[in-house]
Formats: structure tokens, C-alpha cells, sequence
């Protein structure tokens, strides 16, 4: 154990794959090998590795349980300046231990509450923003994120957004980069740039941020800083939706498919495309299936076998047995389909 | 032309491995879909059986069994990413060709330098009438869906693309300037007249390369070496010879042929043509 704390120090150990497996008394070692070493030497090399081995301990936070965390801040250097009360922490900000705490506090305080600078503000603990940036929130307020991605409660929507755009837009752009890397192994950094396959980027699960809005290269995406901020906290919005609590809206047709139905029922000619749109849409609005057959007897070329086939089809009940999912707003958009009513 | 296209169908090459594509044709009114062949031999010999189909397409995804009736049965193991500029007009001439041509250029050149397609991964074809057909065979873009496709389309055709404009900022209007002297404007350059429900359909059938258009002209694959001096009403990519006699109803240049009202001699590809579209007759083959 000491020679893994000793190489830590000595900077040797940036390679470290830590797994969850990890032991309490590791971590906690690891962790305040880390904090004696910044405080020592606060900018050289040392501390820039030690800093991509606290993230890489950062992922492996996700894993490990409450208690565990727990267990490292019952230590007793550091419990001196932190106050635990129930579903709230406070730290002393006077301490000399303060700024390495910070993070150690941040991952605490999430596990209760996710509105941490807001609970800062009204405790004063990070009175004015100078303060924030002293504290340099780079890879700790990062940290911080990841727990929230792994929150598994619902929270509003609302709050969410504007804390998430609060932080990204704090952190500096090293974290931005790691962060960005937690959903993809193939963003690079080169210079001040992030770049990214095109290819890569399209598997990536995002609601804003698309490729028309960005700039290609050979095949590449080249991000700058503003881009990367846009791209990570759309990243990490549309992969906190499904816990997120929207107000309430009616589930109703589309306009632009009302329109197709309209266009339809007055029997104009529509391509394989715009047929798959109304078929899909109203499969997800649970319409039964000789319904839909009826409608499309306004086709021109209307079969009723080959009909009843491709809407059983798209609705999964024949080969495949996998519903087609409808197409996007967006794709409707590109298609030429949108009627602008909607939002 | 009967003994003609029955000559061409018998030996023509689409450059494609026939026992992977699903084809279709049409006789009349009369649609045939899901056929399959195991060789080039068997797709030419069904070609140049009469009655000869007027169009032949081949589905853009390629599948294990082309000639299953069901979708699912087909194994469909990708679908090329497929574009297609669609020009509209009453009938071509060397003019629109040319616009047609500087639509190819502004893809071509986006999926070269943009997306970082290689030469050899892009396929591109004559679409028999009203523009061309570009295919993307890069393993990056064979197995997109449809709303990944649908952003790519986005990209090449939204006008308020950001980084367009604020490149133009980075040239101090002074690219604008010369755009405008030249007669376009920005958007006419960063936007590309493709048609969006082709690329996103991802069950998509086009017409075949090297087959015949009923309007006449064979949909030629080319080479982006080719673009410049391509014309579909040249000797190098007709499929007729031949010189005629022919009464025609317009002035016009067509395929370098500068075309008066009354009797013209011209090559029999662009007299087949313009008859075809009403424009003129025939009055006298000479060989």
C-alpha cells in the first residue's frame, strides 16, 4: 500500500486503472496522497497528472456506495471542517483545507441535493463568483456532474437546466474535454480544438446540437470552446431526460402529420416516406390497425393486403417483431414536411 | 430503337455486384419489384428479353436475399447513403446541364473535403434525365439510420449553416463581393439542391447505372474526372450512333450542337431525345 502511495506522489502512477473493487483504505489514501501533494507543488507536472488520476477516480465514484463515501470523510482531518447535518453539509471556508475539500464536499453534498451553488450562495460558503474561480471548480465541479448524471431521482427540469448551464459554463476547458470524453472516446483535444469523427458524433445521443451548426473538416468535426460547452450540456441534458420533470403535455398528433392525413384523405399521391410517417405516428398514438388501413383507402393506389402488411410491419407485428420508431420533428423538418404550427 | 436496346441490355456492365441489390422494372403501368440475380449474365438476359422494361432501378441497400417478397426476409445487411439532384425543367440543354454540373461540383466537393469521403469510395452516375446520382460507399456512412441521415441532409442544405457565414465574416464580404460579381449569392453556394426524402429513405430504390432512360439517354456512371466534359448527348457516353435528318421546333445548344428551327443534322442520341420530349421529328436516319 505504501509503494502504490509513494508512486502516486512520485507522479509514476498516471496510468492507473482502478476498478471498483478498489478497497476503502486505498481510496482514502489515494485521495489525501493527492490533496498533501497539490497543496505542496499547487502547478507542476505532478499535480497535472495526479489530476487526470483524480478523475479517473472520479468515474469509479459512480460505483461506489454512499457509505464508502462516507467511510474517506469520517476521516478526522477533514471532518474538523466539515459539518454534517442531516441532508446538508457545510464546510468551513476559512480552512486551509478548504479548496482541496471542495470536491470531496461537492460529491457529498449531491447525494442530497443537487443545487449545490444555490446552497452555497444562501450558506455564503462561495460568497461572490471570484471565489468560485479561486477555488478553480475545473475537474471538481466536473466531478460533480458525473454524480448527477448518475442521479437516478426526478428532478425539475428547469432547475436542472439552468444548474447544468451554470456549471459548464464555469468549468474550464480542460474539464469540458473530460467531460466530453465521458461520452465518447473519440473526442481529441489538439491545440485549443476538440475534434471528433463525423461518425462518431451521429451515434451520439443529443437534441440541439447538430451537425449544421458545426464545422467540418476531412471527415472530421472541429470544435472550439464554445461549441464543445453547447455540445456537453446537451450531452448530459438529453441523457438526464428521462428523470427529468417536464410540466405535463397534451399527447396529441403533430400538425405537420395532420396535414399528410388531410393531403391523403383528398387523395394526393404520397411518396413512401410521407406514408411511413403517418403509419408510424399513429401506431405510437395507439390507433388500431384496421383504422389505419381504413384512412389509407384514400390512396390512389390503395391494396388493402399490401397495406394491412406494411402497417402491421412498421407497428412490429410481423418479421423483425420491433416497432419502427417514428421519425424526429427534425427529420420531418429536413423532409420538407414541417407546416411550422407546432411550438 | 427496339433492336438497339435489346443490343445494349445484352451486353451492358452497371459496374455493381448484381447478386446484392434487389431490382425493379416497369413495363407500362406495370411495377415489378423484388427481383433478384445471381449473375450479370442473368440480369442481361432478362433485360434484353422483350418486352424490354422502360425503367430498371436496384434497391440502395444491400441485402442477403434480394428476392424475397417480405423486408425482413430480404436481410438487409447496409443502405449506401444516396443522393440525388433533381433539377426541374421542360428538357435539357447544355445550359442546365451546366447548373446541374455545379450542383454536382458543390456535393462532390462537401463530401470530399467536409466529410472526408475518399475518390474511391464515391460512385456517381448520370440520373438518366434530370441530374445525378452520387452513392457513398465509406464505412463510416453505409449503416446510418434515417434521422442520421436526415442530419446530414440538414448540413448540406440548411442555409443559416453558422460556420458558412461566419467564414464569409472572415473574408471582410470580400468573398461575398466577388460572389456577387459573379452572379451568385452565398446561399446559392452553400446550399445543395439535393432532394431530402431520397437521402433519408433508407429503403430506397434508384435507377440502375448504364441503364437506358425512357427519355433516351443512358445514366452513364462518371468518374469526378469525368464531370467536366460529361454530356449525356456525347458519342462517349451514348449508346446509339448514327447521324439523322431531323425537323426540329427549337433554338437551342444541345451537347455542343447548335440546334435551329427547321431541318438540323444531328447525332441520333439527341434527335431520339428531343422527339421523345415532342420538340421536333425524325425525318431520316442515315448511318
Amino acid at each position: 500500500m505504501g509503494e502504490i502511495v509513494k508512486s502516486l506522489s512520485d507522479g509514476l502512477l498516471d496510468n492507473i486503472v482502478i476498478d471498483s473493487e478498489i478497497n476503502d483504505f486505498l481510496i482514502r489514501r489515494l485521495l489525501l496522497s493527492e490533496i498533501n501533494i497539490r497543496t505542496k507543488s499547487a502547478r507542476s507536472a505532478t499535480s497535472i497528472k495526479l489530476r487526470r488520476l483524480s478523475w479517473a477516480l472520479a468515474q469509479n465514484f459512480i460505483k461506489i456506495s454512499l457509505q464508502k463515501i462516507r467511510m474517506f470523510l469520517d476521516d478526522p482531518i477533514l471532518l474538523k471542517y466539515i459539518e454534517l447535518e442531516p441532508r446538508k453539509i457545510r464546510v468551513d471556508s476559512n480552512s486551509p483545507l478548504w479548496k482541496d475539500n471542495y470536491r470531496i464536499a461537492l460529491l457529498f453534498v449531491n447525494r442530497y441535493s443537487i443545487d449545490f451553488l444555490k446552497y452555497c450562495r444562501v450558506r455564503k460558503i462561495v460568497p461572490n463568483q471570484e471565489e468560485v474561480s479561486l477555488v478553480n471548480p475545473g475537474p471538481c465541479t466536473l466531478e460533480f456532474i458525473i454524480e448527477l448524471i448518475s442521479h437516478r431521482g426526478h428532478i425539475p427540469a428547469e432547475v436542472y437546466r439552468s444548474y447544468v448551464d451554470d456549471v459548464i459554463n464555469e468549468i474550464d476547458f480542460e474539464a469540458v474535454v473530460f467531460g466530453l470524453r465521458l461520452f465518447s472516446d473519440s473526442f481529441e483535444k489538439r491545440d485549443d480544438r476538440v475534434f471528433i469523427r463525423v461518425r462518431d458524433f451521429l451515434e451520439l445521443k443529443r437534441s440541439e446540437v447538430s451537425l449544421k451548426d458545426l464545422n467540418l473538416y476531412g471527415g472530421f468535426i472541429r470544435l472550439n470552446e464554445d461549441d464543445s460547452r453547447a455540445l456537453l450540456e446537451d450531452l448530459i441534458l438529453t441523457k438526464m431526460k428521462p428523470f427529468l420533470k417536464f410540466k405535463k403535455k397534451r399527447r396529441m398528433i403533430p400538425p405537420c402529420i395532420e396535414k399528410l392525413i388531410t393531403d391523403l384523405k383528398n387523395g394526393r399521391d404520397l411518396s413512401h416516406f410521407e406514408r411511413f410517417a403517418i403509419a408510424s405516428y399513429l401506431i405510437h398514438f395507439g390507433w388500431e390497425i384496421d383504422k389505419i388501413v381504413d384512412l389509407f383507402r384514400h390512396a390512389p393506389d390503395f391494396d388493402e393486403e399490401t397495406t394491412r402488411y406494411q402497417i402491421e410491419h412498421i407497428a412490429g407485428l410481423r418479421g423483425r417483431k420491433e416497432k419502427y420508431r417514428p421519425p424526429s420533428c427534425r427529420t420531418l423538418k429536413v423532409a420538407g414536411l414541417c407546416t411550422n404550427e407546432c411550438r | 430503337m427496339i433492336h438497339e436496346l435489346i443490343e445494349y441490355y445484352s451486353k451492358f456492365d452497371p459496374g455493381i455486384s448484381v447478386e446484392h441489390y434487389e431490382f425493379a422494372v416497369r413495363r407500362g403501368n406495370k411495377f415489378v419489384r423484388h427481383l433478384g440475380f445471381k449473375s450479370l449474365e442473368e440480369l442481361r438476359r432478362y433485360l434484353s428479353r422483350p418486352p424490354i422494361p422502360e425503367d430498371v432501378y436496384r434497391s440502395t441497400y444491400i441485402c442477403l436475399s434480394p428476392s424475397s417478397q417480405d423486408m425482413d426476409e430480404k436481410m438487409i445487411k447496409m443502405t449506401e447513403l444516396f443522393f440525388e439532384i433533381d433539377l426541374e425543367f421542360d428538357y435539357l440543354n447544355d445550359r442546365i446541364l451546366d447548373d446541374m454540373k455545379f450542383e454536382l461540383w458543390k456535393l462532390v466537393d462537401c463530401l470530399r473535403y467536409e466529410f472526408g469521403v475518399s475518390e474511391s469510395d464515391l460512385k456517381i452516375n448520370f440520373s438518366g434525365h434530370r441530374g445525378f446520382h452520387v452513392i457513398v460507399r465509406d464505412k463510416d456512412f453505409i449503416n446510418l439510420d434515417q434521422d442520421q441521415r436526415a442530419e446530414i441532409v440538414e448540413y448540406m442544405t440548411n442555409p443559416d449553416c453558422r460556420y458558412i457565414k461566419e467564414s464569409f465574416v472572415v473574408f471582410r464580404g470580400r468573398l461575398s463581393r466577388i460572389s456577387r460579381l459573379i452572379g451568385h449569392s452565398i446561399e446559392k453556394f452553400s446550399v445543395i439542391k439535393i432532394d431530402p426524402k431520397s437521402s433519408i429513405d433508407i429503403h430506397r430504390l434508384k435507377r440502375l447505372e448504364e441503364s437506358i432512360h425512357p427519355c433516351g439517354l443512358k445514366a452513364s456512371v462518371i468518374s469526378i474526372d469525368e464531370i467536366d466534359e460529361f454530356s449525356p448527348f456525347i458519342q462517349e457516353y451514348s449508346w446509339i450512333d448514327g447521324t439523322c435528318l431531323f425537323d426540329s421546333k427549337i433554338d437551342d445548344v444541345i451537347g455542343g450542337y447548335r440546334i435551329h428551327r427547321g431541318l438540323n443534322r444531328l447525332p441520333i442520341i439527341i434527335a431520339n431525345y428531343l422527339s421523345n420530349r415532342g420538340l421536333g421529328e425524325i425525318k431520316k436516319i442515315e448511318k
